[in-house]
């Protein structure tokens, strides 16, 4: 039970850095890399919890959010590659066109 | 075989879907490529009428009943006014990839119906990511475009950071229960776990149903996606976000809790506040209905909040969605009509002269909008809205809503006053609007006139599709 505390404590961890990371840093690839980051801190919760739980549900939940991520990626450097191409940086500040 | 019959209408969406993918060239002349759309989603809903009701829980995490059979009647409706209403317009919005559009646009609405249908965590969250997926690549389909690009950045950004958060609350659940199920055999334990998973799938989902605090995304997606992208999604994502909301606290969070009812108030005062008075200061056409959805996503919640004490509460939520559905795509439709870069107000200046139709309809959307006669619809949405917040003792919220209905009127005037009382510039000709728009634009207006008139066949089907939902 200790061990179980100790797993969800690193995902959550895990999790704040990279909501703070998307919070503070200005690189779309770098906030990106912090959303995935998130992601993979719940995957860590999932089978912690799948541990804790004695099923297999967790861990094949696991599976599916790593294919989503996969997926999400390959949408997500595609538009980036977009942005980059109109505005020659990838620096969220500068995407900057629609405001208020 | 009987489980199969159940995903026939997204498998009609999905996999009709792929046509776009493997034909070529041949689709994309004269409107081919719309009607195949229109008609793969009429072939959708006649699935959808056909296939029978689940019995009991399915454990293919997909249950059919009249909710889930509501809701999807009306992510495909919208799916269709929308895709009539802007046939042809993609190719003038400078879209230069039909076929991918299309297909885009299809497997958003398969994502979607997967939501509304989903009663198990995982296949919600597919789900969501289907269609939120295909509307981020959709947001940037004009690739020469610098806005579109922005806004589809910004969305993706957001929205993967939100799904996180979705997922997260998820984990928690399923820590707490040990399914992954929304519907828990045993009484659910209320507890600090069960309690954070709450607000983290309250929070995901608050952002796809762009309710403030977490509705920076929707005025920058509504103003940067190409028009007709955005009448399709200002609909579609309503719809499945809302319903997957609503099964989410009655089937999983068992209403009601002290904490989750005064989340839930927050969240519905802050989004009809918030969502007015960012309106109220806008130039551009788009981000002033974007607002404005803002705000109406919070009148829709506030029925949700009442929803704690009975089925009513969802009956005019779900009255309002339908007449909102109604006249936000018959306003973007317009819109669209009007032009690929039909933003500015100043653009609508002397519309009433170059194309009466539009200008009458359009009109009649922002007075349902704002829920003034003849736009009925909206009034009496308002009114059913309203009135149940107030049998349930939630008069903060009443009133709260009551007085930014008022101040929304200050801001959906000026439409209607640029188009019937400023001249425009006198070189503008008459605006030709294609058949289709006529039809589908002249659909949403009467159906926002005879909502109002006549509620209660829809009244009579939302009461039955809540009756399913909450007597489970």
């Amino acid at each position: 039970m200790t061990s179980m505390v100790a797993y969800i404590g690193v995902s959550l961890v895990l999790f704040t850095l990279g909501a703070i990371g998307v919070c503070i840093r200005r690189n779309a690839i770098v906030v990106f890399m912090c959303i995935e980051m998130m992601l993979n801190a719940v995957n860590l919760a999932f089978v912690a919890f799948s541990k804790l739980q004695g099923n297999l549900d967790g861990q094949v939940a696991v599976f599916f959010v790593m294919v989503i991520a996969a997926a999400e990626s390959a949408v997500g450097l595609a538009i980036i590659i977009s942005v980059f191409r109109s505005i020659v940086s990838v620096e969220t500040t500068d995407a900057a066109q629609l405001k208020w | 075989m009987n489980a199969l019959a159940s995903f026939t209408p997204i498998l009609a969406v999905s996999v009709g879907s792929l046509l776009y993918l493997v034909t070529g060239r041949a689709l994309e002349r004269r409107h081919r490529a719309a009607s195949v759309a229109a008609l793969l989603i009429a072939a959708a809903m006649v699935l959808l009428c056909r296939i029978p009701d689940s019995i009991g829980e399915s454990e293919y995490g997909f249950v059919v009943n009249d909710f889930s059979r509501l809701f999807a009647m009306m992510a495909c409706l919208g799916a269709l006014l929308s895709v009539v209403s802007t046939a042809g317009a993609a190719e003038r919005e400078g879209i230069g990839t039909i076929n991918e559009y299309y297909f885009l646009l299809l497997t958003s609405l398969a994502g979607a119906m997967v939501m509304v249908f989903a009663t198990d965590y995982l296949s919600l969250f597919i789900g969501v990511e289907v269609a939120s997926l295909a509307l981020y690549c959709l947001c940037g389909s004009r690739v020469s475009q610098r806005s579109g690009s922005e806004a589809s950045m910004k969305y993706f950004l957001l929205g993967c950071f939100s799904s996180a958060f979705l997922l997260l609350g998820i984990a928690f659940w399923y820590g707490a229960t040990g399914s992954l199920s929304m519907v828990v055999q045993d009484e659910v334990p209320y507890n600090t776990m069960v309690f954070l998973s709450f607000l983290m799938v309250l929070v995901g989902m608050a952002f796809k149903l762009g309710l403030a605090p977490f509705h920076l995304w929707v005025p920058d997606v509504y103003q940067g996606a190409p028009t007709s992208v955005t009448t399709f999604m200002s609909c579609i994502v309503k719809v499945a976000a809302f319903g997957a909301l609503l099964k989410v606290l009655v089937l999983g969070y068992v209403y009601p809790q002290a904490w989750s009812m005064s989340s839930l108030w927050l969240l519905a005062a802050l989004a009809m506040t918030v969502g007015n008075l960012a309106a109220l200061q806008q130039r551009s056409v788009k981000r002033m209905l974007a607002y404005s959805s803002v705000a109406q996503a919070g009148y829709i919640l506030v029925g949700t909040v009442a929803t704690a004490y009975g089925a009513d509460g969802i009956v005019a939520s779900l009255y309002y969605l339908m007449s909102y559905c109604c006249m936000t795509i018959g306003a973007f439709a317009v819109l669209s009509a009007v032009g690929p870069d039909a933003d500015d107000i100043a653009g609508l200046r002397g519309l009433a002269k170059r194309s009466p139709f539009l200008a009458g309809c359009m009109t009649l959307f922002f007075l349902g909008l704002a829920g003034l006669p003849p736009g009925l619809a909206g009034l009496m949405g308002k009114v059913l809205i309203f009135s149940e917040a107030l049998s349930y003792h939630l008069y903060g919220l009443a009133i709260l809503g009551v007085l930014n209905s008022a101040l929304a009127c200050a801001y959906y005037f000026r439409v209607p006053v640029a188009m019937y009382f400023q001249p425009g510039s006198s070189d503008e000709g008459r605006i030709p609007v294609t058949i289709a728009a006529v039809l589908a634009i002249g659909a949403c207006a009467l159906a926002v006139v005879l909502f109002g008139i006549f509620p209660e066949p829809l009244l009579a089907i939302a009461g039955k599709a809540a009756g399913t939902l909450v007597g489970r």
